[in-house]
């Protein structure tokens, strides 16, 4: 599929900012579907790639037949080898990059500006060799979907709170529901990057992938099945809890089944992804940019000290400001301001549990989320998904 | 007299100390929820039913005050996968992938219609 200059036989790679192939020696510029490589079968339903193996997380990296790839973009190790030539499944569309590289590093960059609990070295790794380009694997499925739900939820009465039942059963027919086609990448992560708008998809060409690397589905029917049933199920369940009246509070899916049929032929796609990789304190991260919209995902480290010298000085000045309070109460000897101050008390309390609810299980998304940045992590699941 | 009031007042202080150390540590957590989210971990992936299903969720089934028994009947009634033996085409991808599964992992990718 190697696709040369007209002019001066240069390469041509693709540019997200014209949508077209362009010379890397005289600047000439094609439009990918004007472009006809004579060794090309449009008809067929395999293109050629180079597979390359990484030696550290044992990742394919997966380059048009021109390019050649140094490091891993996963897990940003050098140790990566040339492993084959490869035929691959031609997929039946694909999103071009319309976010350029740059582009892309200044929407990472303007998320990390005067942020004062990322640590500042972080800075010199938003570099433009750290980036690349990617065209992930993605499954586009139509799915008639049946659910039920039995949900619970507090409701006061008077002085007291008691637990309500909800019921619920239902049925959604979803339209063009992306999937991530590939293991490597974590579903929670993939379905950060979302949206995708399939309006703007064009027909596969590989000259699309000139400049950038792409991954191969490496999902099977029952992957696949897995992956949408869990992907219609989280889009269900955030809007059923919606039908809950408004007076239940602590609302909560406690038990239920689904189904999803994948209706149709699912349709094999390439979405265009910026992975930036690198490694700080011995861990690596990896921050990612949808090649459509430029909307950024991840999660960066933080300097813990700083973390930690937040929480204990929110902590200490909670408590300071009580006991200054009680004290202040105390000194007064109105029966009405010892009315006011129990009556405080009760409704603090009721701010604690809220506050503790909200912080506790926040944190706990925001340490998974950092989990699955980490991206040796994502790997360590890919690897025990595979066993 | 003495001791029941020492025991009493021992009582109130210790509920007084836990009240403060629970509501300084809730207070802190959430704040730094909140810097956290602010600053370190950037997207989020709520998305929208609407987005990908024209007409949204038709409920079969909506009680608001349902008993604890009939959690039962809701499962009984929508226990059995209504599409079961349904036939698609696969795509030749997700059957080769399959295969290649089932060289390496024994069994895996047997359940094809």
């Amino acid at each position: 599929m190697a696709v040369l200059c007209s002019n001066c036989a240069g390469k041509l790679i693709f540019n997200p900012a014209s949508q077209k192939l362009e010379c890397a020696n005289c600047g000439a510029g094609y439009r990918p579907e004007d472009v006809r490589d004579i060794n090309t079968d449009v008809y067929s339903k395999y293109y050629d790639t180079r597979v390359y193996t990484c030696g550290h997380c044992g990742a394919e990296v997966i380059t048009s037949d021109t390019e050649s790839s140094t490091f891993c973009v996963y897990c940003g190790n050098p140790a990566i080898v040339f492993s084959r030539v490869s035929k691959e499944y031609r997929p039946d569309g694909i999103i071009p990059f319309k976010i350029t590289k740059q582009e892309a590093l200044t929407k990472i960059r303007s998320k990390f500006e005067n942020n004062p609990i990322v640590p500042k070295e972080i800075a010199g790794y938003f570099k433009p060799e750290n980036m690349r380009g990617i065209y992930v694997p993605y499954w586009v499925i139509n799915a008639d979907y049946q659910e039920a739900d039995w949900i619970t939820g507090t409701v006061k009465r008077g002085k007291h709170s008691e637990t309500r039942y909800y019921s619920r059963a239902g049925e959604v027919r979803f339209k063009n529901v992306p999937v991530d086609g590939s293991r490597i990448l974590n579903d929670d992560v993939s379905m950060r990057l979302e949206p995708f708008y399939l309006e703007q998809a064009k027909d596969f060409d590989e000259d699309y992938l000139n400049g950038f690397y792409s991954n191969t589905s490496d999902m099977d029917i029952l992957d696949l099945r897995e992956s949408a049933s869990k992907r219609c199920h989280k889009l269900y369940a955030d809007e059923v809890v919606k039908s809950i009246p408004k007076n239940a509070r602590n609302v909560k899916i406690r038990d239920c089944i689904y189904w999803a049929d994948i209706q149709d032929d699912p349709i094999y796609m390439m979405f265009p992804v910026w992975f930036l990789t690198f490694k700080y304190n011995g861990k690596p991260y990896t921050v990612l940019v949808n090649g459509q919209t430029g909307k950024v995902t991840g999660t960066l480290p933080w300097l813990q000290k700083k973390v930690w010298g937040i929480a204990i000085a929110t902590f200490i000045l909670v408590i300071a400001f009580i006991v200054a309070l009680f004290f202040v109460v105390r000194g007064g000897v109105a029966e009405i301001v010892t009315f006011f101050w129990a009556a405080g008390a009760s409704m603090l309390l009721a701010t604690s549990t809220i506050s503790f609810t909200v912080g506790f299980n926040g944190l706990r998304r925001i340490l998974k989320n950092l989990k699955l940045a980490q991206s040796e992590a994502m790997f360590n699941y890919v690897k025990r998904r595979q066993s | 007299m003495i001791d029941r009031f020492n025991s009493q007042m021992f009582f109130m202080s210790l509920m007084a100390i836990a009240f403060l150390i629970f509501t300084g540590i809730s207070f802190a957590m959430l704040i730094t929820y909140k810097i956290l989210k602010k600053y370190s971990d950037i997207g989020d992936s709520s998305c929208d039913i609407k987005e990908y299903s024209a007409r949204g969720i038709q409920y079969n089934r909506m009680v608001d005050d349902a008993i604890t028994n009939e959690k039962y009947f809701l499962f009984a009634d929508y226990g059995v996968d209504p599409y079961a033996g349904n036939k698609h085409n696969i795509p030749e991808v997700l059957l080769k992938n399959a295969e290649k599964d089932k060289h390496q992992f024994g069994n895996r990718g047997q359940d094809l219609e």
